[in-house]
């Protein structure tokens, strides 16, 4: 089978263009909407951030809408789009540069969601724990901060890099065959992800032993990203005629 | 222009819609493409624009392979098929839109032919009805300028002036260099714009013909009863009489009749195709 290359920046701003018109504007004016408006509220009333967030996010991001969520490769199935001359790569950076982009935004909106969640109940009571809302934050801010992602390897440039090069090959994969349960996957991948980084911090063998192995570690983190990107790439150009 | 070779085709392992399908198609002919239902008509359009890859054999367009999915090869082709779904914005967004690929794309022709088929090109496409909509696809497809239009059903859904307004479009938008490949059901909408006839039958090609090479060998007649024609092949009855094929022995020039003669090839193939030999 021969494999074309083809790329033009142009093509790719325009079918950017043209997904953003006809798929996300909307999706993104919802999202927005619910970033902007509580801040808007907070800042002229004297109801705490936390608490006017609270409202919209549960009223305003009902399960269904956040779980079923079908973005990215909606007009993909479209004939006229399918045939559009643009090339599988362009096709291709056109659905993850939008994938990813809403994908963070769902997670910035969680994130947001989980906060409100926390901050209402903490004016309630200020004990109150939630369950998932420190197992979902701390990891995350790991991820993008220069700070050791797992709490327990050295700190270095190429380390974040290659957190981050995990993390977002992930996320890509993540979009682009689970999109309609991106939030319930990230919630489960954070989970584990916490729980597996207190198992480490909390076992000395382990612990040493990662420290010892952790060219290998890189290796196998590079490895895994290099399969999820193959795999997004065959999910998000592939042609789908009925 | 563009060469189909060895062609086999199936959405499933075990089930072939195109088996060793090969046809050729040169520039400036309106080709009709006719076969019976689920032959893989529209699975052939789709070959042909790269959308769907052939588990053997290839299509070439132009020298390129469309399986390759090249820009500028896409770029000379244009697909309208049966069953279009267009975003909820103007004609006029649309075409700013999509416009953009089509690097012979124009904007004043898009104009002119939506005012020709009376389309407000500044109406939502979701406020039209499903021919409107139709019919500001056709526009759009035309205006994009490409060598090769490949329509799947165009007259389906378009109300009586509708049609013959596209058929005007179409007869004006056929040149020399520009190919147009129409697969259709309707043929009596459409059989005299065309000059080619390619028939599908049981995963192959069937016939690639001229339509002056079939009325040069055949002739299409309406007989009333009681009256006979020398060399008929199949006659079918109809209102006044009947309609016959014949053999054009004494080259007369009849009003080619796609209607009876696709029926009469997939009824009577062998005499059909030795007549035409």
């Amino acid at each position: 089978m021969e494999i074309s290359f083809a790329f033009s920046f142009r093509r790719l701003g325009w079918l950017m263009r043209l997904n953003w018109i006809q798929n996300h504007r909307i999706e993104m004016f919802f999202g927005i909407a619910i970033g902007i408006a509580p801040i808007f509220i907070a800042s002229i009333s004297n109801v705490s951030l936390c608490c006017v967030l609270a409202v919209p996010c549960l009223v305003l991001c009902p399960v269904s809408r956040l779980l079923y969520f079908n973005y990215g490769l909606k007009c993909q199935r479209e004939v006229a789009y399918q045939a559009l001359p643009v090339s599988v790569q362009e096709r291709f950076w056109c659905q993850v540069l939008y994938t990813v982009g809403i994908g963070f935004v769902y997670s910035f909106l969680m994130l947001l969601l989980l906060l409100a969640w926390r901050g209402l109940f903490t004016q309630l009571d200020s004990d109150y724990s939630v369950f998932l809302c420190d197992q979902l934050l701390f990891p995350l801010m790991d991820v993008f901060t220069n700070s050791s992602p797992l709490g327990m390897l050295p700190v270095s440039s190429l380390h974040f890099w290659m957190v981050s090069l995990f993390f977002i090959t992930f996320m890509i994969f993540v979009a682009s065959y689970f999109n309609r349960f991106l939030v319930v996957v990230w919630v489960i991948w954070f989970e584990l992800w916490a729980r597996f980084r207190r198992m480490v911090e909390g076992n000395e063998d382990m612990f040493s032993f990662f420290k010892e192995y952790v060219v290998g570690l890189y290796i196998v983190m590079g490895v895994l990203s290099l399969l999820f990107l193959w795999l997004s790439y065959r999910k998000l150009s592939r042609m789908t005629i009925k | 222009m563009l060469d189909v070779n060895h062609v086999t085709f199936g959405y499933k392992r075990s089930v072939n819609v195109l088996e060793d399908f090969s046809l050729s198609i040169s520039s400036g002919s309106v080709y009709g493409l006719l076969g019976k239902n689920g032959v893989g008509k529209s699975t052939l359009l789709y070959l042909m624009t790269g959308l769907l890859r052939a588990r053997e054999g290839n299509i070439i367009y132009r020298g390129v392979d469309v399986c390759r999915r090249l820009p500028e090869t896409l770029a000379d082709l244009f697909l309208l098929p049966e069953e279009i779904t267009l975003p909820n914005v103007t004609l006029k967004q649309y075409a700013r839109m999509y416009g953009v690929f089509y690097p012979r794309f124009s904007q004043e022709e898009l104009m002119r032919l939506s005012d020709e088929l009376d389309i407000d090109a500044n109406v939502r496409l979701h406020s039209f009805s499903m021919g409107q909509r139709k019919k500001a696809y056709i526009c759009f497809a035309i205006a994009t300028n490409v060598s090769l239009l490949l329509m799947d059903e165009p007259t389906n859904g378009l109300d009586i002036p509708s049609k013959s307004q596209f058929r005007k479009l179409l007869a004006s938008y056929a040149t020399d260099e520009r190919t147009i490949l129409i697969s259709t059901h309707q043929v009596r909408d459409l059989e005299s714009l065309l000059d080619h006839l390619i028939v599908m039958d049981g995963k192959k090609l069937l016939l690639n013909e001229s339509v002056a090479r079939i009325t040069e060998r055949l002739c299409f007649d309406e007989v009333r009863p009681g009256e006979s024609i020398e060399q008929t092949l199949v006659a079918y009855p109809s209102l006044g009489g009947s309609q016959v094929v014949s053999l054009n022995t004494s080259r007369r020039e009849t009003a080619f009749n796609l209607e009876c003669f696709f029926n009469a090839l997939l009824e009577h193939r062998e005499q059909i195709m030795n007549a035409l030999k």
